[in-house]
């Protein structure tokens, strides 16, 4: 009797030590994705280069989400990863949806659009996402409820 | 990414083949990636540089270690748990590699690896024909078990 207390005694410490040892190292790889990206200049977006040093870091193809700020018939100004950038060009805005730009960044820093993805009605998927964790939290408290020790069968 | 109906459709799909009775820790797994990292749509709504990345939680180890944490809030055999959890975490994976985008993918690696992985096999918006597809395999395999034609006799 005394030996399997002192067991689960160890079992229990063991198991709190890996919790422990999992949190830490959790935390500690956030950080180091968030500190690499900010000390490491390879690890900020092409964006934030190019605009830095548009000779050295021009005549690429790159691409990401946006938002048209202003529209005219050659040009629209594009908000993007926290930028307001010109590009040459014209689109059609999505309706309902965000869109999904592919650039050109030039060496004398224009930027021309090469392509572009509108995500029509896109916003639609808001909605299916919330029905879904709906569902989720329905089938979750159908087989769990929540008592002081943790989720427990219902 | 595909919404969160076809990734919790396809998780259920992955339950009812491993024949699970609890099938929300499958789809809590499948959900884990997506609730940390898109907190940062908080800055992109609001019209913030992203200074704070939270990306790293869409990352099949980051997700390993957030099941490691999860798992023994949960009265129920320890093993099982982590196992369902990363069942529904290999679903959310095989779904999102599939889309596609013109740059970027999924650090399938990480932290090994900073190389992305994609299919470029459809755009999110056409996530609807995956979530039709799966609603169809879904539906096929409940009424293959209530058939008897799958034998649901042995239960994860």
């Amino acid at each position: 009797m005394v030996i399997f207390l002192s067991c689960a005694a160890f079992s229990k410490k063991v198991n709190k030590s890996v919790y422990l040892v999992v949190s830490i190292l959790t935390i500690g790889l956030v950080a180091y994705d968030n500190f690499d990206r900010i000390a490491d200049p390879r690890q900020r977006t092409y964006l934030d280069l190019y605009l830095d040093n548009p000779a050295l870091y021009g005549g690429h193809k790159w691409g990401s989400w946006g938002t048209i700020v202003n529209q005219s018939d050659d040009h629209f100004y594009l908000f993007m990863q926290g930028h307001t950038i010109r590009v040459q060009g014209s689109v059609q805005p999505a309706i309902w949806g965000e869109t999904n730009y592919y650039l050109y960044f030039g060496e004398d820093g224009t930027i021309s659009l090469i392509d572009y993805h509108n995500q029509d009605y896109f916003y639609l998927y808001y909605l299916l996402s919330f029905i879904g964790f709906l569902i989720f939290l329905w089938i979750f408290f159908k087989e769990w409820k929540l008592t002081k020790r943790g989720f427990e069968n219902a | 990414m595909p919404d969160w109906l076809t990734h919790i459709v396809i998780a259920l799909i992955f339950a009812e083949i491993i024949n699970t009775e609890k099938k929300s820790l499958v789809i809590l797994g499948t959900l884990l990636p997506d609730i940390l990292s898109k907190l940062y749509l908080i800055f992109f709504y609001l019209g913030l540089p992203p200074y704070v990345t939270l990306g790293s939680f869409h990352t099949p180890f980051m997700t390993f270690l957030v099941t490691l944490l999860v798992a023994p809030l949960f009265r129920y055999h320890r093993a099982k748990t982590l196992i369902l959890l990363n069942v529904g975490m290999l679903s959310h994976y095989l779904s999102d590699i599939m889309l596609r985008h013109y740059v970027g993918g999924i650090r399938m690696l990480w932290p090994l690896s900073e190389q992305q992985y994609i299919l470029n096999w459809f755009w999110s918006d056409q996530a609807i024909y995956l979530l039709a597809i799966s609603l169809a395999a879904y539906f096929l395999i409940r009424w293959s078990k209530t058939s008897h034609f799958i034998n649901t006799k042995h239960k994860v």
